[in-house]
């Protein structure tokens, strides 16, 4: 009898620069417990570290953790993205969020932070209803927070389906918030406005 | 340790003591032998009449202490055990002072600003968690001490690569 594949739980890492989180994301894994098995895909390490990396990371998570260098091939980590069951971006210092953004497209349930752009933006700009955004944005100082995606992870773990169907609302809110040309130009605005506003609280990458 | 269990180990060293002096004994070489002072303050010690300084000196104990460093202020020749608990303080009082230190940066000397790449940074770490669990390990409260104190230093060097938390 074969085992059930475990589901994907992908922290992707930017293609240019070192990003931070995985620690983070091994400790939500950890946290979600040994009855949700997950594979925790972690990309974007420096190629040198990725040994050291996986064992630091697999300590942290209690289990094997997959570590993968970063990579310039926006395409293949895009195609990542579309097969992961859930994508954590848990970086504190990142001023946009574009693979929180390439997961809402991909309709992949995402956890992010309202410390980025992004997060900021899908709370904040009054485009989206809270019921779209409360299980993919996590409020306040992710550090502190910890509980908070730890429960929103074991839920989409849990409720795969559901998790999915928010995903699709999510997606389609984000598309028509961009439909139109005028639409399209005030959400732009929203949206850089939110940049510029977590930019302002001292954030560093993008 | 039991009465008993302790005579027992008395004896048993007592007899691994006379037989490494009957081997010692037997063999002609070197000429004269190496350790020869130490066979000599051995047989003495076996006879009851070891010196002060021998029957005074502190074990070496794995579990309590360093095996790295001995304690050679307190003027004990060859210096004395260092224990655990008495490294753990040392660090903590060394880092507090670091805490506050001003560290010079600049171009020369380098050894101002010594910097560790990613991967040294993440072997180093990795080497100080197992040195902390190794320490836990030994019950001792001293060593649970050192072992917090390794395990918060392993942080530090983490923090600024990919595995590290984020603060």
């Amino acid at each position: 009898m074969s085992e059930e594949p475990r589901p994907a739980v992908v922290f992707a890492g930017r293609c240019d620069a070192v990003q931070k989180g995985a620690h983070e994301a091994a400790l939500m894994v950890r946290g979600a417990g040994e009855a949700r098995p997950v594979r925790l895909i972690v990309n974007g390490a420096p190629p040198e570290t990725v040994r050291a990396a996986r064992r630091l990371l697999s300590r942290v998570a209690g289990h094997a953790v997959e570590v993968r260098p970063y990579s310039s091939d926006k395409q293949a980590q895009q195609e990542e993205m579309r097969t992961a069951d859930v994508v954590l971006v848990t970086c504190q210092d990142e001023n946009v969020g574009l693979t929180a953004l390439d997961a809402i497209v991909a309709e992949v349930p995402v956890l992010v932070p309202d410390t980025c752009g992004v997060g900021r933006f899908l709370v904040e700009s009054g485009r989206f209803e809270p019921r779209l955004t409360e299980h993919s944005v996590i409020r306040g100082e992710s550090a502190a927070q910890l509980d908070r995606w730890i429960t929103e992870l074991a839920e989409v773990l849990d409720d795969p389906d559901t998790a999915r169907r928010r995903a699709a609302e999510l997606r389609e809110a984000f598309v028509t918030a961009l439909r139109t040309l005028q639409s399209a130009g005030e959400s732009a605005a929203d949206l850089v406005k939110a940049v510029i506003a977590v930019r302002g609280d001292g954030s560093g990458d993008d | 340790m039991t009465e008993g269990e302790l005579d027992r180990r008395y004896e048993a060293l007592r007899r691994a003591v006379a037989a490494v002096l009957e081997a010692a004994a037997a063999d002609a070489r070197p000429e004269p032998p190496e350790h020869q002072p130490e066979l000599d303050a051995l047989e003495q010690a076996l006879g009851g009449h070891g010196s002060r300084n021998a029957v005074a000196r502190e074990i070496l104990d794995p579990d309590r202490h360093l095996l790295s460093m001995r304690d050679y202020q307190g003027g004990v020749p060859g210096g004395a055990p260092y224990s655990f608990l008495a490294e753990a303080r040392s660090i903590r009082r060394s880092m507090t002072a670091d805490d506050v230190a001003e560290h010079p940066a600049g171009e020369w000397p380098d050894e101002w600003n010594p910097t560790l790449t990613e991967l040294q940074a993440m072997i180093v770490a990795t080497l100080l968690q197992e040195l902390a669990a190794r320490l836990a390990a030994t019950g001792d409260p001293g060593g649970e001490e050192l072992a917090a104190v390794a395990r918060d230093l392993a942080d530090e060097v983490l923090a600024p690569t990919f595995a590290g938390a984020q603060r």
